[in-house]
Formats: C-alpha cells, structure tokens, sequence
C-alpha cells in the first residue's frame, strides 16, 4: 500500500511540473481587434411624399491612433448622395457639399440634424421602416460599408 | 406782455408734441406683413379668407433634408403639446421658395404628412417674391453644378408669427428647439 502511495505520488509530481513546465507560466493575451472607424445611431429618414430627398445621420468615432479621412462612395437604393453641411448665419439657412471628413485620431464625428448631413437623392425602390441600407465610405482610401436603419420622421 | 406769454407757452405746448411725436416715432416697430394670395393644393389660397389667433409662417423647400423638415417636425410636437382649446387656434403655414421644381400638390402633400391641419403654399414666382417681400424675408436660388441638385437655395430661417391681420407681432430664429416654439406660441396666444 506504502509502495502504491509513492508511485502515485510520483507520477502526480511529474505530471504537474510537466504541466506547468517546470515552474514558467504560459500567459497567452486574447487580441481583441477594435474597428479603427465605430458607426452608431446609423439612420436614414424614408423619403417623404413629394420630396425626392432626404438625409442619414450617424456618431463615428475614429478608435486608430491616425487621423481618418472619410468620403462617400454611394448609399444603397439611392440615384446618388452627397456630404452636405447645413449653415445657418445672418438668419439665413444654407447648404453646401463637404468632399471629405477628417476625424482627427481618437476623436468623435456626428452627421447630425442641423449640421454635416449626408443628403440622399431619388430612391430606386420603395424604403420600408426597419430596412438595413448600405452606405460606402472610403475610409483612408479604403473602401468599406455600414449599415444604416431606415426609419420613419413619424 | 399778455401775447408774450401765451407765445411762449403755445411754443413750448409745440415743442412738447413735436418731441413726443419724435419719441414714438423712434420706439415704434415698422409695420411688417398682411394679408397674401398664394397656391395651395392647385387652388388660390388668400390668408384674409381664414386667418387663426394665431398663424406661423416658415419659408423653406421640400427638397431641403436637414433644418425644413426638422423645423415642420419640432411645430408639429408643439402643436401637438398645446391644450385642446388653443389646438384649433394656430395655424402653421408653409411657403415653398422653390417655384421651378416643386409643384403646389408636392408642398402641400409633403406639409400634411407632418400634420394634417399644416398648408402648403407655392405659387408663382411672382406671388412668392410679393409675400417674400411683404415679411421683410429673403431668398435666393443659385445653380450648384458640383451637385446632383444642379442648385441649391439659401433662405430666411425664422418662424414668423402673425396675428388675424397677417401682422408679424413675434418671431423664432434658429436654432431652436420644440419647446422653445411651444413657449412663444403660447406667449403669443
């Protein structure tokens, strides 16, 4: 029995210090990849009747630590669309295309009502509430798309 | 000695009326606004015919994406917000500057769908500029090649509130926010 106990404790002694190889921890670090560029509240208004445009909206935030430089390739199910910024000075309201967005590193954008906009022109197809639309971007030359939420002013 | 006095005391009774006449004439704001004809759903549309307490005027396009339809939406709420009884007591009235391109059943279509008691008006662009005139408002179309458009539109961003004669008494410019209009109307009511 003495004897059976000793070559148990053997084996459990080797296996442990194999286990752990001979004292060194093994640390393995999970990479967890962040998106350089983060879209949130990504939303299109469906066109209204008798209107043939419309705007999204959307919060970026620039996660790299280089600036990104955004410009718009097309949204899907519109004929074309546009960066546009709404200006508001001497109590008159205008608009005028923007070519490209420059988010600083670590820094947040917002296409938001009363500002920078992204302005959409004649829908090919009916829009329904809830319908996922593709924008493309390119983002530091790169293409790459987003969805945006299709919703209702109402 | 008797015609001295009553000279100089009719003089100084003069100078009295002439300085108050002065006085007021400088405190008082200019007269701005009345009555209008415009288009509304393909018929003549005249303010006088059916005027509210209180009417709000907005100038604007119904191709615009951004502040027109964010300033239809933010009236609607505060209308939505006014009691029952001063519901049926304010209008909003909207005036397409877009003449070229948009027709009277596109305005008026597009303002009822935030809410069915707004009008839409369009009109010549004649009828457009008197009205633009008469509010003492601006509007300017310029061709914009560099977008899909071909033009874009710079106009007066304020909502103008008038009494039954059509008189501007009260005015909201931008930005502004649903309960910033709620709070004027109900001033002005």
């Amino acid at each position: 029995m003495k004897y059976l106990f000793a070559v148990l404790s053997f084996f459990i002694l080797v296996a442990s210090l194999a286990n752990s190889s001979f004292g060194e921890q093994k640390i393995v670090l999970k990479q967890v990849s962040v998106d350089p560029l983060e879209i949130s509240e990504a939303r299109i208004f469906i066109p209204l009747k008798g209107s043939s445009a419309t705007a999204a909206y959307a919060k970026l935030k620039n996660n790299s630590d280089q600036d990104i430089t955004l410009t718009l390739v097309n949204v899907e199910s519109f004929s074309a669309s546009e960066i546009h910024e709404s200006l508001v000075r001497d109590g008159k309201m205008s608009m005028k295309k923007v070519d490209k967005i420059i988010i600083a590193a670590h820094k947040s954008f917002e296409f938001s009502p009363g500002g920078h906009h992204i302005m959409l022109f004649d829908a090919t197809q009916n829009i329904l509430a809830n319908q996922k639309l593709k924008v493309q971007f390119k983002v530091n030359g790169k293409a790459q798309s987003f969805d945006f939420n299709a919703l209702s002013r109402f | 000695m008797k015609a001295k006095i009553l000279t100089i005391f009719f003089s100084l009774i003069l100078s009295a009326c002439v300085l108050w006449a002065v006085v007021k004439i400088n405190n008082s704001r200019p007269i701005i606004g009345g009555s209008f004809k415009a288009q509304n759903n393909g018929h003549d549309w005249i303010f006088k015919d059916e005027p509210k307490d209180l009417n709000l005027l907005y100038i604007g396009y119904v191709k615009c994406p951004d502040i027109c339809p964010m300033t239809l939406s933010f009236i609607n709420k505060a209308l939505g917000e006014l009691e029952l009884k001063d519901k049926s007591r304010v209008r909003f009235i909207f005036i397409s500057v877009d003449q070229n391109y948009e027709s009277v059943q596109d305005v008026s279509g597009y303002v009822k769908q935030f809410n069915s008691t707004f009008i839409g008006l369009n009109g010549t662009k004649n009828q457009i500029d008197q009205i633009i005139t008469l509010f003492n408002l601006t509007y300017k179309i310029e061709n914009d090649p560099k977008s899909y458009l071909g033009y874009s539109i710079t106009h007066s961003d304020r909502i103008l509130l008038l009494n039954r004669l059509g008189i501007v008494i009260s005015q909201l410019p931008s930005p502004r926010s649903s309960d910033e209009i709620l709070k004027k109307i109900r001033e002005n009511l």
